[in-house]
């Protein structure tokens, strides 16, 4: 009867080790607007704060937003990883609640990225287990980063495989004509981060600051160098200039139509007249 | 018996416990709810979806004239080889069926454009496959380039150190113009382009029309600049900060002295074998190619940025900022090879408001005879 007992646990016991990690797998490899915590991603095991609530990552379904907490181990007690959801606002790690285990420890998590299929774009949580180290794999099917663009790339951002998704069409804000959809400082520093990719009708860059990161765009149909437009850039290594802005009245930044010189208007854009 | 008794007794107690338990999260996982599933079927999928030379796929490559490339991101042929049973997933080590439901949905985004394949993995379980287009544009590489005036008297220098720019790789085709006009309600447009074959090059439309193609898709008209750009072999591709601009005249090579083309232009002296001939004319397709039939998106025409169809085939609009009078590739089927305006740079005017004689400028490359049938192609390219 002990025997009986014994081998129903293990049975029970196998059956539940298997689908949390299954279960979690599940629930995040599909999910989009990913956001992780960079606090610990790539960070190495998550000691302290101990005994603590800790977000790792959110993401939104449906509206409604999604947190994956750790707690972390305190003296007898081992790590919980569990998801919490809340309609508006920060992730609660007192939310309505989804537990997948109590019973880990020495986590920690991963974003792998790369150029290769297979070995990017995937969320690795390692951990200890009872006296073994696990790893548990999640490719992120449909999360997207930017690219670091090169000859032969297509347009497309990196996900886990670019160009194939799971899931509804993904509806996504675009951004009117005339909209700024990057802003670039006098120092450089990207005011409004990059997301042209928005723009209903493509978007246009202007000659404002001299950047690596190139000058501030705009949503709209390209009309540079025409009169009352923007200049169109000609770039910013070409001309070797140290200057911090190159919009100044007949910049050579800028390429216009025959007849129109390079003006600096009141907005610090290079424009055509 | 009695161990018989016993080993059934734990199965259905333990299987009792399970399910019990389970009720707070379920215990087993459908199949395409599997992660392990899902993340083989996307890497094959895509290879098909993306590379078109699935085993046994003749059967869906019905297009006439075109290159293998054709079918690439194409999703007529990836709804034909699920139609076929073509497409046969595995999953441990099992053959897993694909079936789907109703017809494909596409949607044009600002970024890209997206096609989604209401699938039935395994005769049982629904999946919404999304399908992006990785094969239309391809990356103008980040370096010092020439631009090519006054039919290459002049060259303006210009980098694109810092910006992302891509281009159309092959010119726009009529399936491309029938799906957006029906997008738009362009009528009359919808009427004209559903008579040509999907995978013609369109040609003819106005240049409003062409901005408004390329605007919905977030892209632009491509630029004379740009075009010269993708077109012309740099002198020392690895290094981008060098600025050795030397333009040499053909997208396939740096020494204009080894192509045969150049030869003929120079009246050398050309041994042009049946194959250098087949090959010249999906490099450059001229009116020596006479019976020919012309090479849809042949890879023989391919640049140094992945580009096709720079030079033969229909003329080429395309904006021009600095030199608005030299706004049409005049490379085109209308001359022979032995004609200069077979080099990249070369360029005419045309006015937009028509397609006879007086709308357009060929300077020194003047027609004797104007064709009848002009045909003007044009492509597009993004700043991201």
């Amino acid at each position: 009867m002990k025997l009986i007992l014994f081998l129903v646990f293990i049975l029970i016991s196998c059956q539940s080790q298997i689908d949390w990690k299954s279960s979690l797998q599940k629930d995040l490899n599909a999910i989009t607007n990913l956001e992780l915590n960079s606090r610990y991603t790539n960070k190495g095991i998550i000691k302290t704060p101990l005994n603590t609530w800790i977000s790792l990552l959110s993401y939104k379904e449906n509206s409604i937003k999604r947190c994956l907490f750790y707690k972390t181990p305190f003296k007898d007690k081992l790590g919980v990883l569990k998801i919490t959801s809340v309609r508006k606002g920060k992730c609660d790690p007192f939310a309505k609640e989804l537990i997948y285990t109590k019973s880990l420890e020495e986590l920690s998590i991963n974003y792998l990225s790369g150029d290769h299929i297979e070995n990017s774009n995937i969320l690795e949580l390692v951990f200890l287990m009872g006296s073994e180290r696990k790893k548990l794999e999640i490719p992120l099917l449909n999360y997207e980063v930017p690219k670091k663009y090169k000859r032969y790339d297509n347009q497309l951002n990196s996900s886990f495989v670019d160009d194939v998704a799971f899931g509804d069409f993904f509806v996504k804000k675009t951004l009117k004509d005339g909209q700024l959809c990057h802003g670039v400082n006098s120092s450089c520093q990207d005011v409004v981060a990059n997301n042209c990719d928005l723009c209903e009708n493509g978007a246009v860059e202007v000659v404002d600051f001299n950047c690596p990161q190139g000058g501030s765009k705009y949503c709209g149909q390209n009309n540079c160098g025409k009169k009352n437009e923007p200049a169109c850039p000609r770039g910013y290594k070409v001309l070797g200039s140290k200057l911090a802005s190159l919009c100044f009245d007949g910049s050579p930044a800028g390429f216009c139509e025959p007849g129109l010189k390079t003006y600096c208007n009141k907005k610090n854009i290079l424009v055509c007249l | 018996m009695k161990k018989i008794v016993i080993v059934t007794g734990i199965l259905t107690l333990s299987g009792l416990v399970g399910y019990f338990f389970g009720q707070k999260k379920p215990v087993d996982l459908t199949l395409v709810e599997k992660s392990d599933f899902l993340k083989d079927f996307s890497i094959e999928v895509g290879k098909i979806w993306r590379n078109a030379d699935h085993e046994g796929d003749t059967i869906c490559k019905k297009a006439k004239n075109v290159d293998e490339s054709y079918y690439q991101c194409n999703p007529s042929y990836f709804k034909c080889l699920i139609s076929n049973s073509l497409i046969t997933p595995y999953y441990q080590k099992n053959k897993i069926s694909i079936a789907q439901n109703g017809e494909f949905q596409t949607r044009v985004t600002p970024s890209h454009t997206e096609y989604l394949f209401d699938l039935l993995v395994d005769k049982k379980y629904p999946l919404k496959l999304r399908l992006k287009d990785s094969c239309r544009e391809v990356y103008l590489p980040q370096r010092f380039y020439p631009f090519m005036a006054n039919q290459r008297t002049v060259t303006i220098e210009w980098d694109s150190f810092g910006r992302d720019i891509f281009v159309d790789k092959n010119l726009v085709r009529n399936k491309d113009i029938l799906n957006w006009a029906k997008r738009s309600g362009k009528e009359k447009i919808v009427q004209e382009f559903e008579k040509k074959p999907d995978e013609e090059i369109a040609t003819n439309l106005s240049i409003e029309d062409m901005s408004s193609f390329c605007s919905s898709q977030g892209k632009h008209i491509l630029s004379a600049r740009v075009y010269d750009a993708m077109a012309i072999h740099p002198e020392d591709i690895a290094s981008p900060d060098i600025k050795l601009l030397r333009a040499p005249y053909f997208p396939w090579s740096r020494k204009n002295t080894e192509t045969k083309i150049f030869k003929i232009q120079k009246n050398l002296e050309v041994n042009l074998s049946e194959s250098d001939r087949l090959r010249l004319c999906q490099r450059v397709y001229s009116s020596d190619c006479g019976e020919l039939d012309y090479i849809h998106q042949s890879i023989e025409s391919t640049t140094w940025t992945g580009a096709k169809e720079t030079l033969g085939g229909v003329f080429e609009y395309m904006t021009n900022t600095i030199h608005p009078r030299e706004n049409l590739k005049l490379s085109s089927r209308y001359y022979p090879w032995k004609s200069k305006v077979h080099r990249l740079g070369v360029r005419g005017y045309w006015d937009g408001e028509g397609f006879s004689a007086n709308n357009f400028e060929l300077g020194k490359y003047n027609l004797v005879k104007f064709p009848d049938n002009i045909e003007i192609g044009f492509r597009c390219m993004r700043f991201k």
